[in-house]
C-alpha cells in the first residue's frame, strides 16, 4: 500500500484551474517532499498525530505485566509480539482510573470524570476532542471516531471514546469500507456536480431549519432547553463541517493505490451474516486504514474501541473454542485463562502488525509515520474487575520529543490521565498543568 | 469511659447538625429517603464496629467515620459510603479480632447504603416531574417517515440501516435524557433526509419490468439435466421424485432484462410447489431453499404430501449480487452410499508402503483395489438397493416474481403530487411552481410537525424550493429539498411541547400534543386523521374519547410497536443472545430437526406478552401460566407433543413439565447461563429486575465468578455457590438474589429440564443432583420450581408495581420520580380491578393527568 500522493496542494492554487487541477493524476511540483527542499523545513511541516484505543473488559494481567524494569525488561506472553518495538514503547505499570473497574470505565477512560452513576450519565469533554480543537483544524477531519460496531452505545456499553465540550458523545463507524469513501473516494463528474448542489441545497437548508429552531427557542422550558442547544450545536457543527467540506472539495483527495481502493471495495462489518466475518481480516484492514488517514494527512487525531466492554469477536480461525466474553468470565478455570491469554495475544498480534505498518511508512524527514505520532492504549479495568493493574502502554513519538522507557513502574495507583496528559503535551496540545485527574506530564518520558 | 462519651455525642449531634442544614437549604429534596433506618439501624452498627478505628481519636486509612455525612449526591462522601457498603459487604471490615457483625446487621446497613445511593441517583436524574422535549428515536424516526410518506424501505436501505442505533437509560430507548444529539447524528439526519426524499419523489418509468418466470422441474434440461437420470430420481409427468439430492434452477428463471436472476435490487416473490413422503423411516423431512452469495430464503418442514403438495411462498428483498440460480436442498435424506473402510485403510497401506521405499508393494495392492472396482472411498449403501420405503421429496415447479412495485408510480410521490401528475410535475416552473409547492407543503408540514403550521413556516419551506428552482432545477428536485428540510427541522425531529415561560408550572397539554403522546406510546409514530381530527375538535383532553382511542389504536397493527418497543426491552430481548450455546456441549440444540429453535426461544417471551395484550388476559400470567406460546420445534424442544407447524400457537402445557411463565421460559435460561453453565445469581438478578424493577446493587469490586471445580471434585453450580454464601457478608446480599436464581437450576443452559447436574463437561456422576429448593426473602420455603411460582403469584403487588413503573417510564420518557408514588398505586389498583389486563394499565396511565401534563 503506497500513498501517491499527498495532501498539502495551497488551496489558491486549487482553485484557480478546479476542473484542470481535479482532473490530473497530480502536480508532482506540489508535493512537500519536491517542494521543501531542506530537511528542517520539512520536519517542521511534517504534523504531530495522536489516537486513542481501548481494549475493554481488561487482559489477563498475570501475563501483561513485565516483571523488571527499563529499556531491556522482558516482555511477558501477551506482549511478546511487540519485542521488535523496544524503543517505540513504553509499558506502565501502575495506572489507575479512579471511576473505572467493572463495566463502565470506558465512559471514564478518556475523561476522567465519574460519568455513569447507575443510570445517571453525565461526561465532560474527552482528551482526543481537547486535542481535535487544537491540532485537527488542518485536516479534512477534524478527528475520527472507530469501533467495532457503530454509534455511542450511550447508556450500555460504549462504542466511542469521544465526548464533545457539551457531554455528547462521538457517533463511531465500524464499516472500514464507509470510512475509506469517506477518506478517499473519488468523486465522479456526476458526483461532484451532485455535490455542488448538495452544498447550495444544505446551505439554504441550514438556514431554514434555524429559523425554526430559534421560534421554539422562545417557547422552551429550562429544562428543555439543552436539549434545545444540543439542536443547535449540532446544526452550528454541521455549519462548520459545511464550511469546511467547501473548502476541501476544491481540493483533491489523496489518491491511493488502487488495490487498497479494491480491498475496500465492499462492507466488511460484525453483523455480517455467520462465518463471512473474519476478525483477522477486519483487524488489518482498520489498522491499514488508521495508517492510510494519517499517512495522507486526512486527520490527526483518532479513537478507536478495538475491543468492546463486556463483548469481543470469536477466533476460530486461532483455536480459541469460546468467545471472548464467555472466556472474560474466566471463573479462574485454566483453561479459559489461557485461552484469554491467547486471545490478548492475538490483539498483540494485530497491533505489531499496526505498528510495522506505522514504521514503515517515511515522512519527509526521513523518519517514519510511528515517530510522528502517538499511539496510547489501555481498557477500563485490569483483571478481575480491577480500578488499577491496567494493560497500558503508549507508542511512537521518536520525533516528537518523546524518550521510550521500555518498562516504566509508576507509583501505585497513578491516575491513567497522566499518560493522557503527556500524550496531550507532545502533541503541542495546551491543557496547562491541571488536567483532569492528572498529577502532571510524566517527565520519565520527556527526551 | 470519656473516650465513649464523647464519641456518643458526636455521633448523635453531628448528622443531626448535617441534617438540619440540609433542610435549611433545601426544603424539597430530602437527603436522605429513609433517615429511620439511619438512626436505627446504621447509627448503633457504626458506633460499635467501626469508630475505634475510623473516629476521632484514630482514623485508619485515613478514614473518619463520625463526621461522614449523609449527603449522598455529594462524590466525595459518597465514595467514602460506597467504601463502607463494600468492605462490609465483602466481610474485610470490622477485621477479625473484632466483634463479627450479624447478617442481619450487616444486610440492615450495607441495604440502607444501597438504597440511600439508588435515591440520589434518581434525584440526579431527576426532571422534576416534568416530561422533557426529546427527538424521535430510530425506530421512531423510521415508521413516522413511514407514516408521513407512505413509504417502505427494503431491508438495508431505510432510515433503521442509516442511523445509529440509539442509547436508553431507565431500560428504554424513550427517555430523554438518553436521546443525545451530536453533530454527527445531525449529519446522518441530513444523508438519511436526502434518501428519504429521493425514495418519496420518483419520476419515469418503472426501471425494470415485473415478470414471473416459472420452471416445471420435470422439464430441465442443459446444465442440470444429470438430475434426472440419477438412481436416487424419478422422474414422473408433474415433476421429480427425489430419495437423496437437493434440486437447483440453474438458468431457468433468470430474467429477460439483464439475463440475471435478480435485475434490480427489489422486492421478489419466489414459490415452490413441494410434497414429502417420509417413507418407512416416518421422520418428517425439511429443506433448506438458498442463492448462494445471498443467504437463506427459507428452511423447514415440508409439510404437503406428494399427492397434495404444498406452496412455499417467499416475499423478500433481493439484492443483484449473488448466484444466478435457487438451490433447495434436501436436509434429512437416507444415505445412497456409505463409506468403504476397506478401500482407505488398503489406500493407506500403499501409500505407506511407497514412502518407505517398497514401490513395487505399493503398486501391487494398488492394482489390486482397481482390479477389485475399487476406485472410490464410496461404495452403495446395501439398503439402498430396495428404495421403495425410502423418504422422498416431489417437486413440481418453482417460480419467481419481480421486482414487485405495488404501485406506478409510487404511493409516495402520488400522495405528494394528488393535484398534478409526476409528469406534469417535471415541467413546472416560476410562479406556478411555487403556488404548487406551498400546496404540497400547506398539505406536509402540519402532518410532519404533529401541529397546525403558521403561514411562514410553509414560506420557509417554500423558499428553500424555490432557491432550488432558481439555480435550475426541475420541480420534483426542488420539492425534494423541501422535503429534506422538513424532515430537518427541529419540529419535525424534536418532540417538542413548549411553555411560555420557563418558569412556566405544570400545564396541561394541548389537544395536538395528546394526540403524539399517544402515537409515539402505543405506535411509536405519528398521529393518523382520525387522531388529527380529534385533536382538531378538541376533543383528546376528555379521558373517555382517548380511552376509545387506546381501544382503537391497540388494536391497530401498527400496535406491534407495543412488542417491539416496549415488551423487547422490558423483557431484555436484545441480550438473549449475548452467551453463544457452546455447541459442544449442547448439540441437540443445534441437531437437523431443531433448525430455527434458537429464534423461536428468543421469541416466546415476545409471542407470551403479545397473547396476552391482544387477548386481554391478566399480567399475573407472567409469574405462572398453564400455556405458552410455541411452535413445533420449541414445543417438542419442551417435550409437549400435539403440535404442528412454524407458527406460534396457544400451547397448554402438562402441569407436571415444570413449565409456566417466564420463569420457565428457555430465553430466560439462556440470558442467566454463560453458554457453558447456568448462572443463578444473574437468573436472579434478572427476575428481580424484571417482574420487580428491583435489581440488586451491583457486587463489591474484585469479587470473582463461581469457581469451576477443581480436579477430582464434582460440585454443582449451587454446590459451588453455596461456599460462597458461607461467608456471613456475601450472605446478607445473596440471601436477597440466589433464591431466585436457584429456584430455575431444574431448567439448564438451553432451558431444558433436568434433574442432574449437566454443562461445563460431558461426564456429571450420579450424585450430582440439582436442588432447586430455597427461601424467599420474606421466609417462605419452595422445596420445587412450582412452589416457587406459588411464592412469585404471592408477590403479584410487587409485580404489578414493577411493571407499572416500567410502563410509565416507557409511556412519558422519562424515569420515575418520588411525585409519581400515588400515580403508580392508582395503576396497580385499576389493574387488580380490571382482571390485570396490559389494557387496564395503559388505560389507567392514558387517562391519567400525568398523561397530559407538559
Amino acid at each position: 500500500m503506497n500513498v501517491l500522493s499527498r495532501q498539502p496542494l495551497s488551496r489558491r492554487t486549487a482553485l484557480q484551474g478546479v476542473g484542470a487541477t481535479l482532473s490530473l493524476p497530480f502536480l508532482e511540483a506540489m508535493l512537500p517532499k519536491t517542494a521543501l527542499a531542506s530537511t528542517e523545513a520539512a520536519t517542521s511541516a511534517i504534523p504531530s498525530r495522536g489516537a486513542w484505543f481501548y481494549f475493554g473488559t481488561g487482559m489477563n494481567m498475570r501475563q501483561f505485566e513485565p516483571e523488571n524494569e527499563g529499556q531491556d525488561f522482558t516482555f511477558p506472553r501477551i506482549l511478546k509480539p511487540l519485542e521488535k518495538f523496544r524503543g517505540d514503547l513504553t509499558v506502565f505499570s501502575g495506572t489507575y482510573l479512579e471511576h473505572g473497574g467493572g463495566h463502565h470505565g470506558d465512559y471514564t477512560f478518556l475523561t476522567g470524570v465519574e460519568a455513569k452513576k447507575g443510570g445517571a450519565i453525565q461526561n465532560t469533554v474527552s482528551c482526543d476532542q481537547v486535542a481535535a480543537e487544537v491540532i485537527g483544524r488542518d485536516t479534512r477531519f477534524p478527528s475520527l471516531q472507530l469501533c467495532i460496531q457503530r454509534g455511542t452505545g450511550f447508556g450500555s456499553n460504549l462504542r466511542t471514546l469521544s465526548w464533545n465540550r457539551n457531554g455528547v458523545p462521538l457517533a463511531s463507524e465500524n464499516d472500514p469500507h464507509v470510512v475509506f469513501n469517506r477518506l478517499f473516494k473519488v468523486d465522479g463528474p456526476e458526483e461532484r456536480e451532485a455535490r455542488e448542489r448538495g452544498f447550495r441545497r444544505r446551505g439554504s437548508i441550514l438556514d431554514v431549519v434555524l429559523d425554526d429552531a430559534r421560534g421554539l427557542e422562545k417557547k422552551v422550558g429550562r429544562n428543555d432547553k439543552e436539549k434545545l442547544d444540543e439542536y443547535f450545536n449540532s446544526i452550528r457543527e454541521v455549519e462548520k463541517q459545511l464550511e469546511r467540506d467547501k473548502d476541501w472539495s476544491v481540493k483533491p483527495k489523496p489518491e491511493v493505490d488502487p488495490e487498497d481502493a479494491e480491498r475496500y471495495a465492499d462492507s466488511y462489518s460484525i453483523h455480517m451474516p455467520g462465518g463471512q466475518f473474519v476478525y483477522d481480516k477486519y483487524a488489518r484492514l482498520m489498522y491499514d486504514l488508521i495508517t492510510l488517514a494519517f499517512q495522507t494527512d486526512s486527520t490527526r487525531v483518532i479513537t478507536y474501541v478495538v475491543r468492546q466492554e463486556s463483548s469481543g469477536g470469536v477466533f476460530p480461525e486461532f483455536g480459541v473454542s469460546k468467545g471472548y466474553h464467555e472466556l472474560s468470565h474466566h471463573g479462574n478455570d485454566p483453561k479459559n485463562l489461557e485461552e484469554l491469554a491467547a486471545v490478548d495475544t492475538i490483539y498483540q498480534d494485530h497491533w505489531a502488525y499496526f505498528l510495522d505498518r506505522m514504521k514503515s511508512v517515511k515522512e519527509a524527514d526521513g523518519r517514519s509515520l510511528l515517530d510522528h505520532c502517538l499511539l496510547g492504549y489501555s481498557s477500563g479495568m485490569g483483571i478481575g474487575h480491577s480500578k488499577n493493574r491496567l494493560p497500558t502502554a503508549m507508542f511512537g513519538g521518536n520525533a516528537m520529543g518523546v524518550e521510550h522507557q521500555g518498562h516504566l513502574r509508576l507509583k501505585d495507583d497513578t491516575p491513567l490521565s497522566a499518560v493522557w496528559h503527556t500524550m496531550l503535551d507532545r502533541l503541542d496540545v495546551p491543557v496547562g498543568d491541571s488536567f483532569q485527574d492528572s498529577p502532571g506530564v510524566i517527565r520519565d518520558l520527556i527526551a | 469511659m470519656i473516650g465513649f462519651r464523647r464519641s456518643m455525642r458526636t455521633i448523635l449531634l453531628a448528622p443531626l447538625a448535617t441534617f438540619l442544614l440540609a433542610f435549611a437549604s433545601s426544603a424539597a429534596e430530602p437527603l436522605v429517603s429513609d433517615r429511620a433506618s439511619y438512626e436505627s439501624d446504621v447509627v448503633p452498627f457504626l458506633e460499635k464496629h467501626c469508630f475505634s478505628c475510623h473516629g476521632p481519636e484514630k482514623q485508619k486509612g485515613d478514614l473518619r467515620l463520625d463526621d461522614l455525612e449523609i449527603d449522598f449526591a455529594d462524590t466525595s462522601t459518597l465514595s467514602h459510603w460506597i467504601e463502607v457498603m463494600d468492605n462490609i459487604n465483602l466481610g474485610e471490615m470490622p477485621p477479625e479480632d473484632e466483634p463479627v457483625p450479624t447478617v442481619d446487621e450487616i444486610s440492615a446497613v450495607a441495604g440502607w447504603i444501597a438504597s440511600e445511593i439508588r435515591h440520589a441517583e434518581q434525584v440526579a436524574r431527576s426532571t422534576g416531574g416534568r416530561v422533557m422535549i426529546r427527538r424521535l428515536n430510530r425506530t421512531e424516526y423510521a415508521n413516522t417517515v413511514r407514516d408521513l410518506l407512505h413509504l417502505d424501505f427494503l431491508p438495508g436501505e431505510g432510515p433503521l440501516d442509516v442511523l445509529p442505533p440509539d442509547g436508553a437509560l431507565d431500560g428504554f430507548d424513550k427517555v430523554s435524557k438518553a436521546l443525545l444529539l451530536d453533530p454527527s447524528l445531525m449529519n446522518q439526519y441530513f444523508d438519511v433526509a436526502e434518501i428519504v426524499a429521493d425514495k418519496a419523489v420518483v419520476t419515469g418509468p418503472p426501471p425494470v419490468p415485473t415478470r414471473t418466470n416459472r420452471m416445471e422441474y420435470e422439464n430441465i434440461s442443459g446444465g442440470i439435466e444429470y438430475i434426472k437420470h440419477g438412481r436416487d430420481t424419478i422422474v414422473t409427468e408433474d415433476g421429480l421424485i427425489t430419495m437423496n439430492q437437493g434440486m437447483r434452477s440453474d438458468e431457468n428463471l433468470r430474467h429477460p432484462w439483464s439475463d440475471k436472476l435478480i435485475p434490480m435490487r427489489g422486492t421478489y416473490r419466489l414459490r415452490l410447489r413441494v410434497g414429502a413422503d417420509p417413507g418407512e423411516r416416518g421422520e418428517p423431512l425439511y429443506i433448506r431453499i438458498s442463492r448462494s452469495g445471498d443467504g437463506d430464503i427459507w428452511s423447514g418442514k415440508v409439510t404437503g404430501t406428494i399427492e397434495e403438495p404444498q406452496v412455499i411462498e417467499v416475499t423478500r428483498a433481493f439484492d443483484v449480487p449473488g448466484s444466478d440460480e435457487i438451490q433447495v436442498r434436501f436436509e434429512n435424506p437416507q444415505s445412497f452410499s456409505r463409506v468403504n473402510y476397506f478401500y482407505t485403510d488398503t489406500r493407506k497401506r500403499a501409500d505407506d508402503a511407497i514412502k518407505e521405499g517398497r514401490g513395487s508393494e505399493g503398486g501391487r495392492i494398488r492394482a489390486r483395489n482397481f482390479a477389485e472396482g475399487m476406485i472410490g472411498q464410496s461404495r452403495p449403501e446395501p439398503e439402498s438397493f430396495d428404495t421403495s420405503g425410502y423418504a422422498r421429496l416431489f417437486f413440481d415447479w418453482i417460480e419467481l416474481e419481480g421486482p414487485i412495485y405495488e404501485q406506478w408510480p409510487p404511493k409516495s410521490t402520488d400522495a405528494l403530487f394528488s393535484k398534478v401528475s409526476i409528469d406534469e410535475a417535471e415541467t413546472l416552473e416560476g410562479e406556478e411552481a411555487l403556488n404548487r409547492a406551498r400546496e404540497i407543503f400547506g398539505e406536509l408540514l402540519p402532518r410532519a410537525f404533529r401541529r397546525p403550521v403558521r403561514e411562514e413556516e410553509i414560506d420557509r419551506i417554500v423558499k428553500v424550493v424555490r432557491a432550488e428552482q432558481e439555480a435550475g432545477e426541475p420541480f420534483p428536485e426542488s420539492v425534494r429539498a423541501g422535503i429534506i428540510a422538513t424532515l430537518c427541522s427541529p419540529s419535525f425531529l424534536l418532540l417538542f411541547e413548549s411553555l411560555d415561560d420557563p418558569e412556566e408550572d405544570i400545564r396541561p397539554l394541548d389537544d395536538y400534543e395528546i394526540a403524539s403522546r399517544l402515537s409515539y406510546y402505543l405506535w411509536s409514530s405519528m398521529p393518523d386523521e382520525e387522531l388529527f381530527s380529534l385533536a382538531e375538535s378538541g376533543k383528546l383532553s376528555d379521558p373517555k374519547v382517548r380511552a376509545a382511542q387506546v381501544d382503537r389504536m391497540l388494536s391497530d397493527p401498527k400496535a406491534e410497536a407495543m412488542i417491539d418497543g416496549f415488551a423487547s426491552q422490558w423483557l431484555k430481548a436484545g441480550e438473549f443472545d449475548r452467551f453463544d450455546v457452546d455447541s459442544r456441549l449442547y448439540r441437540d440444540y443445534f441437531a437437523v430437526e431443531n433448525g430455527g429453535l434458537n429464534e423461536a426461544v428468543n421469541r416466546e417471551p415476545l409471542a407470551f406478552f403479545r397473547e396476552i395484550l391482544e387477548k386481554d388476559l391478566s399480567a399475573l400470567q407472567f409469574l405462572d401460566a398453564d400455556w405458552t406460546m410455541a411452535n413445533e420445534t420449541l414445543a417438542r424442544w419442551y417435550g409437549i407433543p400435539g403440535v404442528s407447524g412454524s407458527n406460534f400457537q396457544r400451547v397448554a402445557l402438562p402441569s407436571d413439565s415444570g413449565r409456566g411463565g417466564l420463569v420457565a421460559m428457555a430465553a430466560v435460561h439462556k440470558w442467566g447461563s454463560d453458554g457453558n453453565r447456568t448462572k443463578p445469581v444473574e437468573r436472579g438478578k434478572y427476575l428481580l429486575e424484571v417482574l420487580f424493577n428491583d435489581p440488586p446493587p451491583p457486587p463489591p469490586p474484585n469479587v470473582d465468578e463461581v469457581e469451576p471445580n477443581v480436579q477430582g471434585e464434582n460440585l454443582t453450580v449451587r454446590q459451588r455457590l453455596d461456599k460462597h454464601r458461607e461467608i456471613e457478608s456475601c450472605r446478607a446480599c445473596h440471601a436477597r438474589i440466589d433464591p431466585y436464581g436457584l429456584a430455575l437450576e431444574n431448567f439448564n443452559v438451553v432451558g431444558k429440564w433436568r434433574t442432574k447436574q449437566d454443562g461445563e463437561r460431558g461426564y456429571w456422576p450420579d450424585e450430582a443432583v440439582i436442588d432447586p429448593s430455597g427461601t424467599f426473602p420474606n421466609g417462605r420455603a419452595f422445596e420445587n420450581i412450582d412452589e416457587f411460582r406459588d411464592g412469585l403469584v404471592e408477590q403479584s403487588d410487587r409485580f404489578l408495581r414493577g411493571l407499572s413503573e416500567k410502563m410509565l417510564t416507557y409511556a412519558l420518557g422519562r424515569g420515575i420520580e418520588p411525585t409519581d408514588r400515588g400515580l403508580v398505586d392508582g395503576l396497580i389498583e385499576t389493574m387488580k380491578a380490571n382482571e390485570h389486563t396490559f389494557r387496564s394499565l395503559i388505560h389507567g396511565i392514558v387517562e391519567s393527568d400525568t398523561f397530559v401534563q407538559k
